[in-house]
């Protein structure tokens, strides 16, 4: 017997594919939300870096005020730095959970460490190396706020 | 929509997707979905084995879309990757049927009475390597060489395995039409 010709081959894979039908949708919806969460873990990348460090200098410089016995104000003041730096360590971690929920803690704390310093430059400079501890404070909330921006926010799948 | 301006639609939306683009990935997704679909439901012959190779296929997409270097079209690619998929999830099964020692029935599809021939049972009937061929070409429309890519095979060996199909797709539907004529003739009388 010999084989079809082109025409009737063509009804046979139309009728297949009308029989078969077309994919169920959901087939896609797992890929689709792992791409997402994927291209928003790369936008961190650069930014969990930043994090990271900011958090491992900020703990190295605060914890030794903290345990050292100083004044009760230098302590307070070590203390919300080290919480800070905690706060940079997790959005490091994870920073598609909790990386949002810092950016206005981060941002306030590095505003207010910045206009002291910025009204009275020459009180600054004198302070010195008191000062430049605070740049891990800057920094961090600097890499929250540009990886925040930078990573597309969830979304829902199109219709 | 040609098969060429179907390609290159998918080849920009690849070519977006890899820079990280997720909505293009989602059209990607979307567009190829009908292809992968029906070429694991060909090697699987089981529409819920078919979700689960697709599914898987498209996962895989996610992290081997930024190797796509677009020397062949992505539909390939992408077809390449469903394969591995299918292969994964056969051996998984058999290893599955091991471990339980029970001997699971494949589900059968149920044939859909739209009063012509169930092509479906009929391609479904042909050995696998001529079925997967005759998708290929024939359903999703690949030329002959981009089917051997996907298939893993040689193009005339692909040539060969189409011919085949079709030599036995024109037996079934002979003998098919032979059995259906008198029932026609009777539901007319009726």
């Amino acid at each position: 017997m010999t084989a079809m010709d082109d025409t009737r081959l063509e009804e046979i894979s139309r009728a297949y594919r009308s029989q078969l039908g077309e994919a169920p949708p959901a087939v896609t919806d797992a890929a689709v939300t792992a791409f997402r969460a994927q291209v928003r873990q790369h936008a961190w990348t650069g930014a969990r870096i930043v994090l990271l460090l900011a958090g491992a200098i900020g703990l190295l410089l605060e914890v030794p005020v903290i345990l050292g016995g100083s004044a009760h104000t230098s302590q307070d003041v070590a203390v919300l730095h080290t919480a800070l730096s905690i706060g940079f360590l997790i959005a490091a971690w994870r920073p598609e959970r909790y990386a949002r929920g810092m950016v206005p803690v981060a941002l306030a704390a590095a505003v207010l460490l910045v206009l002291p310093t910025a009204s009275d430059t020459r009180m600054a400079v004198e302070n010195g190396v008191a000062e430049l501890s605070h740049l891990p404070v800057l920094a961090g909330a600097a890499a929250l706020a540009l990886g925040g921006w930078m990573a597309p926010a969830r979304r829902h799948r199109r219709a | 929509m040609t098969r060429e301006e179907f390609d290159a639609t998918a080849d920009a939306l690849a070519t977006r997707a890899r820079a990280g683009d997720a909505d293009a990935f989602d059209d990607l997704c979307r567009l190829l979905r009908d292809d992968v679909w029906r070429y694991c439901y060909a090697l699987l012959r089981d529409r819920e084995q078919a979700f689960d190779a697709a599914q898987d296929t498209f996962l895989r997409c996610v992290r081997a879309i930024p190797k796509w270097r677009g020397d062949a079209p992505v539909r390939v690619f992408v077809l390449v990757l469903a394969r591995r998929a299918v292969a994964d999830l056969i051996r998984s099964e058999q290893r599955r049927r091991r471990i339980a020692d029970v001997a699971v029935d494949p589900v059968v599809v149920a044939p859909q009475h739209t009063g012509t021939i169930e092509v479906t049972e009929l391609i479904n009937q042909l050995a696998d390597d001529h079925r997967q061929a005759f998708v290929l070409t024939q359903v999703i429309g690949l030329p002959y060489e981009e089917a051997a890519d996907v298939a893993g095979v040689a193009v005339g060996t692909i040539r060969s395995r189409v011919f085949r199909a079709r030599e036995r797709l024109t037996e079934a539907i002979a003998a098919a039409e032979a059995d259906h004529t008198p029932n026609d003739d009777s539901q007319e009388r009726t």
